[in-house]
């Protein structure tokens, strides 16, 4: 129903994915995720394949924090420019994350061990809260396998997520 | 109760040593000192052999206390090395087997190393790691073999070394390597080099262009002093060795090092080995320089666990060989 | 700190498993996903600055390998995370499989207690063999050097069906070359890993080099020529002193 999982252990951070559809605010959403008072991630779930590939991002966001070693300013700003193959940060925020008139959004909460502000969160849009199960309806496996420069080739003898995540996870040192 | 007698002459040092069921009765050597900025030649090593060989015979026996007739068999360097000296060595060993009557064998010289190593250390069953002038090998015992897990792929450790000292021109006496540790002692500098390992196996060449290039513009500059030059190629080199020791360990399970020849007296490189053993619960066993490097008595007690095997050389057999792969031998004693 | 804990994650919520030459071997749970770690530790009896360097550039050489094949092809496992300053790599942990090594072992062993000839080993070998050779040959016909091919770096996966997968691991001496050189010396370095690891397999890399062969058809003629060449080099190496 939800995915919630525990990030690197060191920092004591989880990881919740919600599906929002049908949202009617995005802009609001937007400006209030800009401004930073809403605390939480919006991606756009085109792009996104499964929300493994959101921990993977989030995960690599929380640890260069933690080494002081973030390349944008925030740490959602930080998870979708994780997402990216670009090392242009501009573009990569635009491309990953949320416009105005999106209608279906990922929200990626990150909170401490045993805090729970999901609710809080959430309660800002005003949009029908999906099961995370339904994300394949949103997923543009075409568009991600061009984003993401993966061809069929490589399907064969890889998942699309697991091909994802492992450009996240090496994009700061090789070009595909 | 078996008293071999072996006789060494593959490289630049002549050694005859006589070996009583482990223990060495006598050991002695002669080393052909070309000048500074020359490596040895093969004519002019067989002739400096050829001139001491019966005089250090003498010596051996002497101070063995040891007669002719005493001895029970007579061990000889058959490869691999260099032809003439090996030839020189030879001729001698198998004169003086068939003037006394004795039954002749012919000894892989790397197998002389790990025989000697594992007698002198007493270490069980270790990874060795050859390294001399002529060799750069990992092995380890399997099977009846000793195998060649990895090696050089281009030229020795100690040729490398060497070769470098010429560069600077530093004294080949009491060798090269010696001279290039000592320098190496005062180096601070460290100067980047290639490090190249290839599976377990290293490649020396590319370092040793690469340091030859630059040191002329690099001393001349006042960049490097030559200290720095000798302690960065140890550092790199030595790692090399070190990296690919290691890994056979892993590869093998083994919790031993016994490191044999020439290059390993340098106390660097017995100091990183020692290191990284202790950082795995391993030990090293390593000898000092009247065993690491060439000698006569490894020949004899290598000789000597073939000879109790029943391992003999035919006459017809005792010839010499400048190739001989230390894997070529049937390891009958282990 | 003790032998497997350095005070981080690793200590306390993945277990070791194997200790290298180079790097120690984790398995746990990463990311609601079996995972290992390859953390490759400090080597105290190299100087610091090379020490580093040559920590940073295997591990990128192994990150990008990895990557390399799965675009090639190649089955690898996934990254999840490669952390320079942990000096480690998180990969997913590939499900019911065994190292090459460990299943020629085994096969092996099986071999022997049927009193089995040396014939009826590679039969049983057979079909691996070929799927390895047709691995390595589509590594190579992508001028991706592993650099350290043994039995233990190569994963067999084997599903319902008896369908083979072979997955290559430890990648931290690969490079890209397109040099005949480097590519029979790769073959040349899996060749001696499988003598000195097992007996009675010199026919086992004749029928891995059988199906390289078909594999990468481009390059056959000459890789088989190099390999042939640094053979004789090894075989051959004047050794003196």
């Amino acid at each position: 129903m939800t995915y919630k999982i525990e990030l690197d252990s060191d920092y004591r951070k989880n990881l919740s994915v919600f599906l929002i559809k049908d949202v009617q605010n995005a802009a609001e959403i937007k400006e209030m995720v800009v401004k930073g008072t809403l605390d939480c991630c919006v991606i756009k779930p085109t792009l996104i394949i499964h929300p493994f590939q959101i921990a993977v991002a989030a995960n690599k966001a929380v640890i260069s924090k933690m080494q002081d070693k973030m390349t944008t300013k925030t740490l959602h700003t930080e998870i979708l420019y994780n997402l990216s193959t670009s090392r242009n940060i501009t573009q990569s925020l635009m491309k990953f994350g949320v416009g105005e008139s999106d209608k279906n959004m990922l929200v990626g909460v990150i909170e401490e061990s045993g805090e729970d502000r999901t609710d809080n969160v959430l309660s800002h849009f005003k949009g029908i809260i999906s099961p995370i199960e339904e994300l394949p309806k949103f997923s543009d496996t075409a568009l991600i396998k061009k984003t993401y420069k993966i061809k069929d080739s490589e399907l064969a003898v890889s998942t699309l997520t697991d091909s994802v995540v492992t450009r996240i996870a090496t994009r700061d040192f090789t070009s595909v | 109760m078996v008293i071999a007698i072996g006789f060494e002459g593959s490289a630049n040092k002549l050694g005859i040593g006589i070996v009583h069921n482990g223990v060495v009765l006598s050991n002695c050597r002669r080393t052909y000192i070309t000048p500074p900025g020359e490596g040895f030649l093969p004519r002019e090593t067989a002739q400096h052999h050829r001139s001491l060989v019966l005089a250090v015979l003498s010596q051996a026996l002497r101070e063995a206390a040891v007669t002719p007739e005493q001895i029970d068999v007579v061990c000889y360097t058959k490869g691999p090395g260099m032809a003439p000296s090996l030839q020189t060595v030879a001729i001698v060993a198998r004169t003086i087997a068939q003037l006394w009557n004795k039954p002749i064998i012919g000894v892989n010289h790397c197998i002389g190393h790990i025989e000697m190593g594992r007698m002198i250390t007493g270490s069980d069953n270790p990874i060795v790691l050859y390294v001399s002038g002529g060799n750069t090998q990992v092995i380890a015992y399997s099977r009846n073999r000793y195998r060649v897990f990895g090696e050089t792929i281009d030229i020795a450790i100690g040729n490398c070394l060497d070769r470098f000292a010429r560069v600077l021109k530093l004294s080949n006496d009491p060798s090269p390597g010696y001279n290039i540790e000592q320098l190496a002692k005062k180096g601070k500098k460290f100067l980047s080099l290639p490090y190249v390992v290839k599976g377990m196996d290293v490649s020396f060449s590319g370092i040793l262009s690469y340091i030859e290039k630059q040191s002329y513009q690099l001393l001349k500059s006042g960049e490097y002093a030559p200290e720095d030059l000798c302690f960065s190629l140890q550092e790199v080199l030595f790692a090399m060795l070190v990296e690919t020791t290691e890994r056979a360990m892993a590869h093998c399970g083994s919790q031993e090092v016994l490191i044999v020849g020439g290059v390993g007296c340098n106390l660097r490189l017995q100091e990183m080995m020692e290191t990284m053993c202790h950082e795995r619960g391993a030990k090293l066993f390593a000898t000092d320089e009247r065993f690491c490097i060439d000698n006569g008595v490894m020949i004899a007690q290598a000789g000597f666990e073939m000879f109790r095997t029943g391992n003999l050389t035919k006459w017809d057999e005792t010839t010499v060989t400048q190739r001989y792969r230390t894997d070529a031998v049937e390891v009958t004693w282990r | 700190m003790a032998d497997d804990g350095r005070k981080c994650a690793l200590g306390y919520d993945f277990k070791l498993i194997k200790q290298g030459a180079e790097a120690k071997v984790y398995k746990g749970n990463y990311l609601g996903r079996p995972t290992i770690v390859k953390e490759r530790f400090k080597k105290s009896y190299r100087l610091l600055d090379l020490d580093n360097h040559i920590t940073k550039e295997r591990i990128k050489s192994e990150a990008r390998a990895v990557l390399r094949c799965k675009i090639a092809g190649i089955h690898t496992p996934a990254l999840y995370l490669v952390d320079f300053e942990r000096r480690c790599i998180y990969m997913e942990d590939v499900q019911n499989s065994t190292t090459i090594k460990d299943y020629i072992t085994q096969i092996s062993e099986e071999a022997e207690n049927e009193a089995g000839t040396a014939g009826s080993l590679l039969m049983k070998l057979y079909p691996i063999a070929q799927e390895i050779g047709k691995v390595l040959g589509k590594l190579h016909a992508n001028n991706i050097i592993h650099g350290d091919l043994t039995s233990s770096n190569m994963l067999l996966v084997k599903d319902e069906k008896d369908t083979l997968t072979i997955v290559l691991i430890d990648f931290g001496l690969s490079h890209v070359e397109s040099s005949m050189e480097d590519k029979a010396v790769d073959l040349y370095v899996l060749q001696r890993a499988l003598m000195s690891t097992h007996a009675n397999v010199d026919r086992l890399f004749a029928t891995i080099l059988d199906a390289y062969m078909k594999e990468n058809k481009k390059e056959s003629h000459e890789v088989l020529k190099k390999f042939n060449e640094v053979w004789a080099r090894g075989r051959k190496r004047t050794m003196v002193g």
